[in-house]
This record gives structure tokens, C-alpha cells and sequence, in this order.
């Protein structure tokens, strides 16, 4: 404490250097939702409505803009619901007009049924402003560990106390 | 105070360093040098000005929403890798290592610069001196870290001052006690009375291409001795 008091620059150096590490992390995050023009461009997927394609665990990758067609029957897409705040991973299979305010219907592969029960009270389909991406690229099981740590908590408390002990343990 | 009562790690070159760098301003401002921080508090502006970018972003994405902030959130991160960009050059093309950079009372400036390499227990320092009219001269100094670290950790003063007053012609005006003259070499002899670190530390000396008896080293020496080792292996 008594050397932050005589080197008030090394000390700023040295919370600077971790302030960068995180602020790197968080302008990565935001540039990649630039870039993709979608809140949020990586998800991981939480149930197993869309296997085969996807398992829960699997890290997608989501592209949101129509840059040479629009979104269309097929894809797989990423959409929000008024009033839920978890996003979901679903395939369109109907689409009615053209634009911004085509109606999509959305089915979950492995589901019975469409996914009118999912959305909204009163909201019969989607518009292309409720989805916040488009599939483009997954990588198998690796987000796992979110889901890990959001269902079983004291993961998390283990977890911070590992990188707690590394920190104290080791200096630089 | 000759030894201090902080230890450290002798196994951490990060340890060995640190302290050594911290030591050269805490002497040399004590002998009425001037210490210049423009580098570091460009690096500092540099690097909170990026962060404060950052803070703004994450505060109006956190308030408003990704929509209707992109544009915005686009430009800052724009100017936010503009910013670690320059800070980088800095650190790399500007400060290059320099640890000190300081005026005396003559208005001779002396730049120092030091380096480590992995695995190796030798500090490398690189110390120029520009007198007033502008002429600049260069030496450099190699030492091991064990000639001014005992066994425990702990920094003794009085040998590293000793390498720089003697390494470095402004300092040791400055400093005339602290002279060690250079050309005073006993030959040692090898005898079993030695004990195994100092064996230690002269094979670690020799592999460097460093003398543990020169204390001053010559202008820009290449460790030729180093290379030779090398191709053998």
C-alpha cells in the first residue's frame, strides 16, 4: 500500500493494464456486433429443440444482415421475443410478402409443433426486426460451460475461487 | 539503507527485474538527476483514454440498447483500436525498454534502457548519454542478478549503484564513492573451496559471454561466446 502511495504512476500502470485486458474483451465483443449488426453476434444453445442440427452446447455464430437476399425459408435463425429475455435458435418455415414486414413462422426441428405457443400472447408470427441473426457458423459442445455454470451456481463460486488463489499465488 | 527488507522470488525473472528497474530511478533521482516522465505519462493518457472510451461505450449500450446506439458504438470502437494501436507502437518503437530518462544539474540527459533475456539471470542495460551540444554515446552493461540479490531476495543497493556509477561516466561524477575501478581484477582461483553457487553463478556468466569480474562492459558487446555454444549443440 505504502509503494502505491510513492509510485502513483506505477500504480496507475498497473490497474491501466487491467482495465485494457477487460476493455479489450468488451470492444472485441462490440466490434464483432458491428460487424455483424446484431446485438448479439455468438450464442450458445440451451435446449435440444433444434437436433439434430444443434445440441445443447453448441456455439453459433449469426450474421444479421441481408446484404444479397433476404432472410428466407430454411434458415435457421436467432429471435427474440417481446417480454423473454432468452433469445432462441429456431428454422423459418413459412414466409408470407417481402421486406421488413414479411411474416415468418419459426419450427424447431426436433419440435411437434410450430412455434406459435412460443411467442408473444397475440403474436401470430415474426417480422425480420425480431431477429437478431442468421446462423453462419457453429462450433460443436464448447459453450457447454455456460450452461454449466448457469445451472449449477456453486460452479461459479468454485470457479472464482481458483482464479482468486491464481491471482494471489502469482504476481505479473 | 544498504539491503532492503523486501524479499523476492530469485526464480522470478519478472521478480529480478522489476526490482532492478524500480532501484535505477530511486538512486540516480538521489543524486539530484531531474527524472523525465513524458513517456510513461504519454503511455498513461494513451491507455486511460481508451479505457474511458470503453466505460462511455459499455455505459450507452448499457442505458439505451444495442439498436440505437451501433453508430455510435461503431465509431468508439474505431478510435478505441486507433488508440491500443498508437499505445502499442509506443510501448514498441518509443519506449523500447527505457526505464529512466533523466537531466542533471549540467544539463547532461542520460537514457536508460534495460532487458532480460528468458531463462537467462543476466540484465542487460543499455545506458545512453547525451551530453548538451547533442553528442550521444552508448554503453551497455551486463550483469548478473546475483551480484546485487543475495540468496534470500533481498536487493542490496551497494553493488548496483557501485555498476552504475562505475558502468556510466555522468554517474560516477556524480557519485565518485560508488567507482569501483574497472581494470582491479584478481584472477580467481578455482579451487575447492569455491561453493556451488559461485560455480554457478561463473558458468552462467561464461555461457552469457558475460565476466563476473567486469563490471563495466564494453560499448555494444556482441556474446559471440553465446553463438559458438550454440552451433556445438
Amino acid at each position: 500500500m505504502l509503494s502505491v502511495l510513492q509510485n502513483p504512476r506505477q500504480a496507475a500502470a498497473q490497474l491501466l493494464n487491467f482495465g485494457l485486458i477487460l476493455s479489450t474483451a468488451f470492444m472485441m465483443w462490440k466490434g464483432l456486433s458491428v460487424i455483424a449488426d446484431s446485438p448479439s453476434p455468438i450464442v450458445v444453445v440451451l435446449s435440444g429443440s433444434m437436433e439434430p442440427a444443434f445440441q445443447r452446447g453448441d456455439l453459433l455464430f449469426l450474421w444479421n444482415r441481408n446484404w444479397f437476399e433476404e432472410t428466407k425459408v430454411g434458415e435457421i435463425v436467432v429471435y427474440n421475443v417481446k417480454g423473454k429475455d432468452i433469445p432462441i435458435v429456431h428454422r423459418v418455415v413459412r414466409k408470407f410478402g417481402v421486406g421488413d414486414e414479411a411474416q415468418l413462422l419459426t419450427k424447431g426441428d426436433n419440435n411437434v409443433a410450430d412455434d406459435t405457443e412460443l411467442y408473444a400472447r397475440g403474436q401470430d408470427y415474426l417480422v425480420r426486426k425480431d431477429i437478431i441473426g442468421s446462423v453462419v457458423a457453429y462450433i460443436p459442445f464448447v459453450g457447454y460451460v455456460t450452461i454449466l455454470l448457469s445451472e449449477h451456481p456453486w460452479l461459479k463460486t468454485v470457479m472464482l475461487g481458483i482464479m482468486g488463489l491464481v491471482v494471489v499465488l502469482q504476481r505479473e | 539503507m544498504a539491503v532492503s527488507t523486501d524479499r523476492i522470488s530469485v526464480h522470478s525473472m519478472a521478480d529480478l527485474k522489476n526490482t532492478s528497474d524500480d532501484a535505477i530511478p530511486a538512486y540516480l533521482n538521489s543524486l539530484k538527476f531531474t527524472q523525465s516522465h513524458h513517456l510513461s505519462d504519454t503511455r498513461l493518457a494513451l491507455g486511460y483514454s481508451a479505457f474511458a472510451i470503453c466505460a462511455a461505450t459499455f455505459y450507452w449500450d448499457y442505458k439505451l440498447g444495442f439498436e440505437s446506439t451501433k453508430h455510435y458504438t461503431a465509431v468508439a470502437v474505431a478510435i478505441y483500436a486507433i488508440l491500443n494501436g498508437i499505445l502499442t507502437f509506443w510501448i514498441w518503437g518509443v519506449e523500447k525498454g527505457k526505464v529512466y530518462i533523466g537531466t542533471n544539474k549540467a544539463g547532461q540527459r542520460i537514457e536508460i534502457s534495460s532487458k532480460t533475456e528468458k531463462f537467462t539471470p543476466i540484465y542487460n542495460l543499455s545506458v545512453t548519454t547525451v551530453q548538451k551540444g547533442g553528442k550521444s554515446e552508448t554503453v551497455s552493461i551486463k550483469k548478473p542478478f546475483n551480484a546485487w540479490f543475495d540468496k534470500a531476495g533481498h536487493f542490496v543497493a551497494l553493488p548496483f549503484q557501485q555498476m552504475l556509477a562505475s558502468g556510466v561516466k555522468i554517474v560516477g561524477e556524480a557519485d565518485p564513492t560508488k567507482v569501483v575501478e574497472a581494470k582491479k581484477k584478481e584472477k580467481k582461483v578455482e579451487g575447492p573451496d569455491k561453493s556451488m553457487d559461485e560455480k554457478w553463478a561463473s558458468l552462467l556468466a561464461e555461457s552469457s559471454g558475460v565476466s563476473l569480474d567486469d563490471v563495466v562492459a564494453s560499448p555494444a558487446a556482441t556474446p559471440s561466446g553465446r553463438k559458438k555454444r550454440a552451433k556445438k549443440a
